[in-house]
Parts: C-alpha cells; structure tokens; sequence
C-alpha cells in the first residue's frame, strides 16, 4: 500500500499557539482516509498546511513524491490536489456552468491573446469543457440548474457543485473540509453514495468529517487527532473502542457541560 | 457567458443581452454620421472628451469592477500617460502616434512595477499605495522642472495626423479630425476590454474576485491575474490621457486633479461595476451633464458628493447590477414554481 | 548640530499633529474597518469652524478649539448614525466611496458657503516665538502641539481606564468580543468614530492659525496621513502615533538638507519601502480586508 500524502513531523504556531504539533499523517492511494477529532483539534490547519493555505512553521508535506512543503495553493491544483472548504465555497454570481469552467484546467495552458480572440484550439477546449462539465453535473445530479447563478443554491446544492468543481480539474487526491456539515439527509446520502463511487473509480480522498456514521461505513482509514497532535489511528471499529478517543470527544463534552452549569 | 449550456430551468433573461450587439453597432454609425449632421464644434469638443473618458472609466472598470480592486492609480496612469505622449513628442522627437502607443505601454509597465507592492498585503493597502502613486506622480510633475517644466507644463504639443491614401493628410489639430481620431482610439481599447472581459480570462477575472481563496485552489495564481488586468487598465488610463493632452494641446500638473478621480469614481459607480456598457454610457452622460446643468461648480461638486453617497448607500452595484440582480430574482422565482 | 536639532523639534512638532489626525484615522479603521477619505475634509471643517468663531464671532482661541472640535465631532456622530451604521463587515469599497462622497459634499458645500480663498486667523500668539534653551519655537505651534498631546494623552487615559474605551479596544480586536462586554456595538464603534473625527477637527482648528484655511486643505494631509497609518501598522494607534512622529522628523530633516519636494514624497516613499519589508506595518496586524 503506497501513500499519496504524508506529512512528515508537520508543525503549525499561531503567536506561539500550537495549532499543529508533529503531525505525521498518511493517505493511502486509492482509500478514503478520515481525519476526526474535536473542535479545535488542528484538523482544519492540518489540512490548510496540507493545500498550501498556510504556511507550515516546520515539517514537510510530501505529495506523490514531492516535496509540496509550502508551496502555494495554486500551484496544487495542476498536479491533481484539489480541496473544498468548510463553509462551502462556490462563485455566486457566476453560473454553476461557469463555476466548473472556472475550476478547469484545459484553458490554463493557453496565453491570453489566443483566450481572448477565441482561436480554433481555444474553442475545440471550450466545447469539451462545456460536455465535460454537463457529464460532472450530471454526477451530481444538478445538470438542469447549468444556466443558474450558484448563489441562488442552496447550501448542500452549492456542495455538490463544489465537488463537481473539484472533480473537473481531474485529481488524484480530493480534501474534503466537512463534506456533510449543515446538508439534509437527502444530500448526505447523495454526497456520501458519490464519494464512494468516486473512490471505486481510484480517487484518493482526505476527509475532515464529524458524521462519525459516515465515517465508520465509508472510511478505510481515521485518524484522530487531539490538542494539535495525532492522538491515533487505525481502523474504523478500532478507533471507535480506542478508550483515548472516547475520552477526546466525551471528556471534552463533560467539561463541556460542567461549564455550561456553571454559567447557569 | 461564454460557455452557456442547455439547461432546463431558464428564466427568460438574456433578451436584453441580445439586444447588447445592435446597440452597440448603432450607437457607433450614429457617432460617426454625427459631425456631418451636427457640425458644431461645441458639441464634438464634449464628445470627445467621453471617448477620452470612456477610455478611461473601461480601465477602472476592469480593475475594480471586474477584479474588485479599488485602484486611485488611473489618474496617475493617465497623467503619467499624458506627460510620456509630451516628452515623447516634444523632446525625443517620436511621431504622435507612436508616442501615444508608448505612452500606453509605459503606463502599463509602471503600473506592473506598482501592482507587486500593492498587492502585497491587503485591499486596504492596495486603496493607499494606488492613491499615492498619482500623487507622487503629480508631485513629480510640478517639481522635477528639468523634465516637466514644472507648474508651467509644455504647451504646444502636436496631435497625431491621418494620412489617407488619395484623400490626403488630415491634421489632429483639426477638431473634427481628432473627433475621429478619438472614436477609433476608444472603439480600440474599449473593444479589446470587451474581448478580455468576455474570453476565459474575464471570467477567471471574475472569480478571482468573487473568491479569491476558492480561485487558488483551483491553480488559479490570484495575483498574476490582478497584476494583469492592472497593467492592461494602467495601459488605457495612458492611452486615454495621451490622447486629452494631445487634443488640449498642453499639458501640465492639473492632469492630475483630484476632480479627474471623483468624475472617474461617480461614472464607473453609477454605470455599475462590472458592467461594460452601462459604465460606456454613463461616461457619455456625465460628460453631457455639466453642460445641461448651469449651475456653480461647487454646488455641482456637492450634488454629485450626494449622488456618490447615495449610490454607495443604496445601489452599491450601480444600474448594470441593478440589471443583474434582477435577472437573479427572475431565476429564483422561475426555481419556485 | 545645531541645525539638526532644530529640525529634529520642528519635525516632532510636526509629527505631533500627524498624529492627531492619524490616531483619529486609525481608531476608526480598527472600530469599522472603513478608510475615512472625508477624514481630512473634517480637518478642514475644524478649521473652518474655528476661523469663523475667532475672526468673525469673537470668540477666543482656546473656547474655540474647543467649540469647533466639540461641533466636529458632532458632525462626526451624525454621520455615523445617519450612514455609517447600515455598514456591515466587509463592505470595504463601498465604506470609500461612501466617504469620498461626504468629502466631497464637505470640501464643495464649504467652498460654495465661504469662497474658496484662504484665510488668516489671527491669535495673540501669532509672529511670537519662544526661546527654548537656544532653540527657537513657534508659539503657535507648540500651542498646536501641546493641545494634540493632551488630546491623545486623555484618548490613551479614556482607551485604558474607562469601560468604554476597553470596550473600543475589544471590539477593534474582535466584534464578538464587544457583547461579552455588554455595552451595544452601535454605541462603541458611534463614540469612535465621533472621537475619530473630532480629533481630526481639534487638529484643524489648532492648526488653523498656522496654516492659511481654505476648503482643499484636507486632501493634501489626509494623504499624508494614509501613508502613516500604512506604515504605522493600519488600525494600530501606537503604530500611528510612532510612525506620525518618525514621518514628521523625517520630512523636517529632509527639508532642511535637501529639497522641498523631496520633502513632500518621503511619506510615500517610506511607505513603499515598509510595504515591501515589513508588509504589515510597523507595529501591524496586518487586517486583512
């Protein structure tokens, strides 16, 4: 089994906060690995550090056998690392078609005189853009909102065009920020049932998620992580009978509720 | 959009953007039947200067209403652009119109330098740098008197000729001449704007401001972009002022008045950011205005404070995205039932 | 040296009231995150103000400063609550353009109610100077200087030993901050930016006798002042207050050893310099926008 992505002793400090603490994380090609943990566990700057978003503060993130540490996160996309954010991201003022023709890669390679008097080899691109993107919204089920301002979606449609944004640039690894967080059942089971699909096809997922259902039916592989650092990993039953992880998400809930009584 | 797709849910938008194309095309054959029909050299005089101006407010238009950068730059470029056309002409002894073509292209240049800089940290930053840019630039033009003589400016600067094969050499210094010369200029520049913003790379324009963090995470390189459409608005805002100073003949620091940027904010605002051919129009109407409204400078100066503070409290998206907003609502709407 | 360190005091005076109007600036920027571009024109309104009170009502130098930094001020909230207070995070053109209007509408409607010559205010302090162990001081001046450092020092008073100024200085840090407080946010961020704007009105006005008053004058410092907070660190008031003084003697040093124009353009100069090396000031946070 051959990793994508590891990241080696990954560090991250905001003004002398550990965020992230020697993160040693590994993404198995071809499998859907979790990363679970509480709130403010360094999940999210995990993966930022990971996308190029922030820049680690030591360590190194190595990427189908590069070295990809710091690098800017638009120099990721091209070599088939793609990302979706928590609060969903999609351009609301541009239609859906646009947001995917946006997030191909096709059009990147031509210089700018060509793009803007349309040439034959700029136009061939377009066109197979424009099928590509009908098959992708067709895969998520929004082909008939193609003409459609994304802003007028609502919140689990614009995270379904936010994959298939991410699907059009053609990854190896897609990072997925909360795939499931704030969406109705029905798109749960709709995003859940693609990414599956996605994955029986060869594409390698990295998925921050706290849906602890999803994460135990879909998942190959979960890593958890507390306080910044990497508490343990393993197998979905395993982690969930890990007495550690139990105390992270619990312990932290008591504390939690004690809290809670003390301010009431 | 350049990649419109079929789609089942449609409401009827897009009629007014067929519409677009004829407008257009008409609007230019009435222009140029115009000095024949109405040769009154008052009216070319304020038809030129909105080409000039139209020129100009398409340039912050694609930095700030397709980019979303506030850019104050644009008076600097376009003094910056007026002072090369001069020197150029004046001093190293080019033809007009190759001074106005590097007057366009230095513009450009410095505006690349400046782009880096300005970007570096943040909008706000990027507000300021802009802004002090065209006030060192006029700084340096009242002081640096070897090169520009100073407060005093080089008058007597030439106008490019055209040079008709069988029909003879018609000098710019005629103004009806220079009407012509000012309406090709400006259906150059305004038209290559109009390819950009319509291509790929205007759409990726778009979404860069739209979402900046979203834009780079699809291997779109956010600054390379800004920078570029920058430079290209730093190259018309000099072409632009190239072609005021050859039609005014003189040139000195009041190019760069701040009354030149507050015409230039209250167009691009009213016509709407982002709005190419609202933001065309609206130069035209802000150039004829004055001219209906005879009333004191300063009180004129207030109103448009008032109509400025209006339009940011009210119409933020001026009337091209009033337009838009519009068409949003027909698609919700056309999504409910 | 001694020629240096006159200019060193001249530059501190003039760095003084830079500072008056880029804390003023500064705290506005931190509260709403809006870049005042009338800043300047409520400098010259201060100005105004005070002419008019002293040479055509009468009154005295000082109850006017006060008058007209008190009236400014009151402008100042009127704008806030009429305008300002329909802004949400985020809506940074649109808060510039908003404020260029009002400039706009300021600088015009003063210009068309009072001509747009220059005036003289005349005090009993003007052509006085005091000597200073050697030095030469403008009375005037240190006058101006001395109002603007009381200014600030009751700021730095009212920002650290009040409620609610650490309720300003939460809310500058983050808005959410200002709740767990318990004063509204409204009445926070309308008392600074009325404390912003009557600052700047305080150093029109203490500046007035100095400098001619006429209806452009806001434009040319407020620019300055831009330069200063960007160097400063924007929305850092100890920023503002260092980078003030260092531009002021800067630009004194540099007008008396070269020339005027140079003068002008260290500002921006510096500016660019600090944006390439420090890119967020100073003594910045660096919002980003």
């Amino acid at each position: 089994m051959t990793a994508i992505l590891t990241t080696h002793a990954l560090c991250k400090n905001y003004r002398g906060i550990k965020a992230v603490q020697d993160a040693e994380i590994s993404v198995a090609h071809g499998k859907i690995t979790g990363l679970i943990g509480p709130n403010g566990s360094g999940k999210s700057t995990t993966i930022d550090c990971i996308t190029g978003f922030t820049q680690p503060s030591s360590g190194q993130v190595l990427y189908d056998g590069q070295d990809i540490t710091g690098k800017p996160s638009h120099g990721l996309a091209g070599v088939g690392l793609v990302r979706t954010f928590q609060n969903v991201r999609v351009y609301e003022r541009l239609s859906v078609m646009d947001n995917l023709a946006v997030a191909s890669q096709k059009l990147r390679t031509h210089g700018w005189l060509p793009l803007m008097l349309k040439s034959a080899a700029v136009k061939a691109d377009e066109k197979d853009i424009e099928q590509e993107a009908m098959s992708f919204l067709e895969l998520v089920g929004m082909a008939h909102y193609a003409g459609a301002p994304a802003g007028i979606l609502s919140y689990g449609q614009r995270k379904l065009i936010a994959l298939a944004a991410c699907l059009i640039t053609h990854p190896k690894l897609i990072v997925l920020d909360e795939p499931l967080a704030g969406v109705n059942p029905t798109i749960i089971r709709r995003i859940s049932g693609l990414i599956e699909t996605l994955n029986e096809q060869g594409l390698t997922f990295l998925i921050v998620e706290h849906n602890v259902d999803f994460i135990m039916r879909h998942c190959d592989h979960v890593i958890v992580m507390e306080q910044g650092k990497k508490l343990t990993e393993g197998k979905p039953e395993d982690v969930r009978r890990d007495e550690r992880v139990l105390e992270a998400y619990l312990g932290k809930r008591i504390a939690l509720e004690a809290k809670g009584t003390a301010y009431a | 959009m350049s990649a419109t797709a079929r789609t089942s849910v449609s409401p009827v938008g897009g009629s007014f953007a067929r519409l677009t194309g004829p407008l257009v095309i008409l609007s230019l054959v009435a222009l140029i039947l115009l000095p024949s029909i109405w040769p009154s050299s008052y009216v070319i005089n304020i038809l030129i200067l909105a080409f000039i101006f139209g020129i100009l407010a398409t340039g912050l238009n694609l930095i700030f209403g397709y980019t979303g950068l506030l850019s104050f730059g644009q008076i600097g470029f376009f003094g910056l652009g007026a002072y090369l056309y001069a020197l150029l002409t004046m001093d190293a002894g080019l033809s007009p119109w190759f001074a106005m073509l590097l007057a366009g292209v230095g513009a450009g240049f410095v505006a690349l330098l400046l782009g880096y800089p300005a970007l570096r940290v943040s909008r706000a930053s990027f507000v300021i740098v802009t802004l002090s840019f065209t006030l060192l630039a006029a700084l340096l033009a009242r002081n640096w008197v070897e090169v520009t003589r100073g407060p005093m400016g080089i008058p007597k600067l030439p106008a490019p000729s055209v040079d008709l094969p069988g029909l003879g050499e018609f000098s710019g210094h005629d103004p009806r001449v220079f009407y012509f010369i000012a309406l090709g200029m400006a259906v150059v520049c305004i038209g290559v704007t109009y390819l950009l913003v319509n291509s790929p790379v205007g759409r990726v324009l778009r979404a860069v401001n739209l979402n900046e963090p979203l834009a780079a995470s699809q291997g779109i390189s956010p600054k390379k972009y800004q920078i570029a459409a920058f430079s290209i608005a730093g190259i018309l805002s000099g072409v632009a002022g190239s072609l005021h100073v050859a039609h005014l003949g003189i040139v000195d620091p009041s190019i760069f008045d701040p009354y030149y940027s507050e015409m230039l904010l209250i167009i691009v605002i009213i016509g709407g950011p982002g709005s190419l051919w609202m933001v065309v129009i609206s130069s035209f109407v802000f150039m004829v205005i004055p001219e209906l409204l005879r009333m004191a400078p300063e009180l004129r100066m207030v109103l448009f404070g008032f109509i400025l503070v209006l339009a940011a409290m009210l119409f933020p998206t001026g009337v091209g995205g009033y337009l838009e907003d519009r068409k949003v609502a027909l698609w919700r709407r056309s999504l409910r039932s | 040296m001694e020629f240096f360190t006159q200019l060193v005091i001249n530059g501190l005076m003039l760095g003084m009231v830079y500072a008056l109007i880029a804390i003023g600036l500064s705290l506005i920027f931190g509260v709403l995150e809006i870049v005042n571009f009338a800043h300047g024109h409520f400098y010259m309104l201060g100005a105004t103000i005070l002419a008019a009170l002293v040479t055509s009502a009468g009154i005295g130098f000082f109850p006017g400063l006060i008058v007209a930094a008190l009236a400014v001020g009151m402008v100042g909230y009127i704008v806030y609550v009429v305008l300002l207070r329909h802004f949400r995070e985020g809506e940074f053109d649109r808060g510039i353009i908003l404020t260029i209007g009002i400039g706009m509408v300021l600088q015009n409607g003063v210009a068309y109610l009072f001509g747009s010559s220059s005036r003289i205010v005349d005090t009993p302090f003007s052509f006085v100077s005091w000597d200073v162990s050697g030095f030469f001081v403008d009375a005037q001046r240190a006058i101006a200087v001395m109002v603007g450092a009381v200014a600030i020092a009751l700021l730095y008073g009212v920002l650290t030993f009040t409620r609610i100024g650490k309720a300003m200085r939460a809310f500058a840090q983050n808005r959410e901050a200002a709740f767990i407080v318990g004063i509204r946010p409204a009445v926070i961020a309308g008392l600074a930016v009325a404390i912003g704007i009557a600052l700047a009105g305080l150093a029109g006005a203490a500046l007035a006798p100095v400098f001619a008053v006429h209806p452009a004058m806001g434009a040319p410092i407020l620019f300055k002042v831009f330069a200063i907070i960007i160097i400063g660190g924007l929305g850092s008031l100890p920023g503002a207050l260092v980078a003030s003084l260092l531009i002021g003697v800067t630009e004194s040093v540099v007008g008396g050893y070269s020339s005027v124009a140079l003068q002008d353009a260290v500002a921006f100069i510096l500016m660019i310099v600090v944006l390439l090396a420090f890119p967020a000031g100073l003594f910045g946070k660096g919002i980003r926008v």
